[in-house]
């Protein structure tokens, strides 16, 4: 069976590196820089289970992306991931549907964790 | 001209005046895009009641006094839709239902059943005579609007800041003047021939609230505008003036020495020529002392505790945006480079990942150190190097500087100095890269090419720079934030270029504003004091 497929958004070449080195070896990943690829992205490939998004990028912020995308996919699993963990951002973005929160800078296990859970669930 | 007719015509003059200067001084907010329609919508009512008044045809006095009831319908609904902004109350659905009931009254009026006779009062004027059961359930309407407006107002009194509370009193109180004499003027319709004297008191409310907003700075109005603000106070009061001198004089000229109109117009106007002067710097004098010029300890003891109140909320919110920045910017450098140790042991053989290793660790520590950098320069700038520098000049080399981004980007500069040889007393450095960073936004907001002009000119006290592209424009929810560290919206940079010329020019004692429309570009405005 194929590996699943993960959508990594994020406008930082280091933190894609990051992710596809963690993920990689265990996943399909497809990256991009910004909200509107990933809506791009989603439309092109259904079968995206999990997809990791970070918070504050330049053009569209991240809960904007967020609260966009679970309009058009619902069920898809959103792993939001920031630098900066406010109560008010969190509480935003569980509100939105986010399944999940990861602050930076992370450890890879918690990354395998968490999108282990989130595929199972 | 009966006294009526001059209370109209200078509720024309003074609300047209401060509409006018919301309008033209801060056009992209939208409360105060409000709050000059209101004003307006009293100058339409001062126009009508005087054209009403003067005439002497019934037929006339019923079409303006119909025309006055258009202002007198809009104006509560359009102050209640801005005070629901000023009180930061939102309740779309009530002023939506309101505005209904207004376009009601509105069609009732257009279809003429509102205002259909007139009568002849105080031996002077037609004036509205029918207190019909519409007109009365209309009045209910307007004095409930009111009503509620204070009833919202005392509510937040109650719950806000003392110097939120005080903007709210203030605001309110010369709106009231304003009602109050508005009010009057409904008695006679209803048979109380009390003569509508109040309405002077509506042409004296923008008055009374201009000095409210230079006081506090409400709206957003800032104090750059002085000038322009002195001048419109000195040429209404010299016109309010002018008016009043000839309405007397042509009384006491005419009984007691029966000279004919124009001559005794030319008299009073030779004499307000004579008085313009002295006049004009009693007035500047007046309103420098009152708003501008207040000693440091007068200063200290009326705001004292306003002023603690104010630094420390500004304090903890630079504090918050500056962490938050912080932690972005810092920890997503970090990011990597803990992922790629933690992978390296296991990863140790794979040279395609210690190359790639190699070069993020690198691009990336040189990051955090650039950023560290640029945080202590915000933080801790060295204090200016002050030298009589020839600003022209600096801002023509400046330019230069960014000679091959203006030609790769087809940007057609433009500079144009009232005096170029005009010296300031500056750090060359400092305000060469205060310069640069509204050079760099401006270039960057232009990437299909455009204008960037950079316009100077002096008051008495400064020199104003004004740096304009015909860019993208910055978002009006942006615009509060371009000068908060770490806020951008661009791709690449850390977002402090713009917090750190504002620091920068704040160490030479100058000002920075912007203002932007979204399509249109971006003008910034710099106040260099002499």
């Amino acid at each position: 069976m194929a590996n699943p497929k993960i959508l990594i958004c994020d406008d930082e070449e280091g933190i894609r590196e990051s992710l596809k080195l963690i993920l990689g070896d265990h996943y399909n990943l497809v990256t991009v820089d910004s909200g509107e690829m990933a809506l791009e992205a989603l439309s092109h490939s259904k079968d995206i289970k999990v997809m990791l998004l970070d918070i504050k990028m330049p053009k569209t912020h991240g809960l904007d992306v967020l609260k966009e995308i679970k309009k058009k996919y619902p069920t898809l699993k959103i792993i939001m991931v920031t630098g900066y963990k406010s109560v008010e951002t969190a509480a935003e973005a569980a509100k939105l549907g986010a399944s999940g929160y990861i602050v930076k800078p992370f450890k890879s296990q918690e990354i395998l964790e968490t999108v282990k859970k989130n595929l199972e669930a | 001209m009966n006294p009526f007719a001059l209370s109209g015509l200078l509720v024309l003059i003074t609300t047209l005046s401060l509409g006018i200067f919301i309008l033209l001084k801060t056009p992209t907010i939208f409360p105060n895009r409000l709050w000059a329609y209101f004003n307006f919508a009293v100058g339409l009512w001062g126009l009508s009641a005087y054209e009403a008044t003067l005439t002497h045809n019934p037929q006339s006095a019923i079409l303006w006094w119909n025309i006055a009831h258009i202002a007198i319908i809009i104006l509560p609904i359009l102050d209640l839709h801005f005070s629901q902004y000023f009180l930061e109350i939102k309740n779309r659905k009530l002023i939506t239902f309101i505005y209904l009931i207004g376009l009601f009254f509105l069609i009732i009026l257009f279809s003429k059943h509102l205002i259909t006779h007139v009568k002849f009062i105080f031996n002077s004027f037609y004036y509205p005579s029918n207190a019909s059961t519409l007109y009365i359930s209309f009045c209910f309407f307007w004095i409930t609007i009111v009503v509620y407006k204070y009833q919202l107002a005392y509510n937040k009194i109650r719950k806000t800041s003392e110097k939120q509370r005080n903007e709210i009193k203030y605001f309110f109180l010369s709106t009231s003047i304003g009602y109050v004499g508005g009010v009057d003027n409904f008695l006679p319709i209803f048979g109380i021939n009390l003569y509508p004297y109040g309405n002077f008191l509506i042409a004296a409310y923008p008055i009374i609230m201009t000095i409210v907003i230079l006081k506090y700075n409400l709206m957003d109005i800032n104090i750059i505008f002085r000038k322009s603000l002195i001048y419109s106070i000195l040429v209404t009061s010299i016109t309010l003036i002018f008016l009043v001198s000839i309405i007397v004089s042509e009384h006491l000229f005419n009984q007691a020495l029966h000279v004919q109109h124009v001559t005794s117009s030319i008299i009073t106007a030779s004499l307000i020529a004579l008085i313009f002067t002295p006049l004009r710097n009693r007035i500047q004098d007046f309103v420098d002392r009152s708003f501008f010029k207040a000693t440091p300890m007068e200063m200290a003891q009326q705001n004292e505790r306003l002023l603690k109140e104010v630094a420390q909320s500004e304090r903890m919110k630079s504090i918050a945006i500056l962490t938050s920045g912080m932690a972005h910017e810092i920890k997503n450098p970090l990011t990597p480079i803990k992922t790629f140790s933690e992978q390296l042991p296991s990863r140790l053989d794979d040279k395609e990942f210690l190359l790639k290793f190699s070069k993020i660790i690198d691009k990336e520590v040189d990051r955090i150190d650039s950023l560290v950098q640029e945080l202590l320069n915000f933080a801790k700038p060295s204090p200016p190097e002050l030298k009589q520098i020839n600003i022209y000049q600096l801002t023509e080399q400046t330019l230069n500087l960014l000679n091959n981004e203006t030609i790769r980007h087809r940007i057609d500069l433009n500079m144009s100095f009232e005096n170029e040889d005009l010296t300031l007393n500056i750090d060359p450095k400092q305000i060469k890269q205060a310069l640069l960073n509204i050079f760099l936004n401006a270039i960057d907001a232009m990437p299909n090419g455009g204008k960037l002009n950079v316009l100077a000119n002096e008051t008495k006290q400064s020199l104003i720079l004004e740096i304009s592209d015909t860019g993208c424009g910055i978002d009006p929810k942006d615009l509060p934030h371009i000068f908060d560290p770490f806020f951008t919206k661009k791709d690449h940079g850390t977002g402090l270029g713009l917090s750190v010329t504002h620091e920068m020019i704040r160490n030479h004692h100058g000002k920075i504003f912007a203002e932007s429309e979204l399509g249109k570009g971006t003008t910034f405005r710099i106040e260099l004091p002499f």
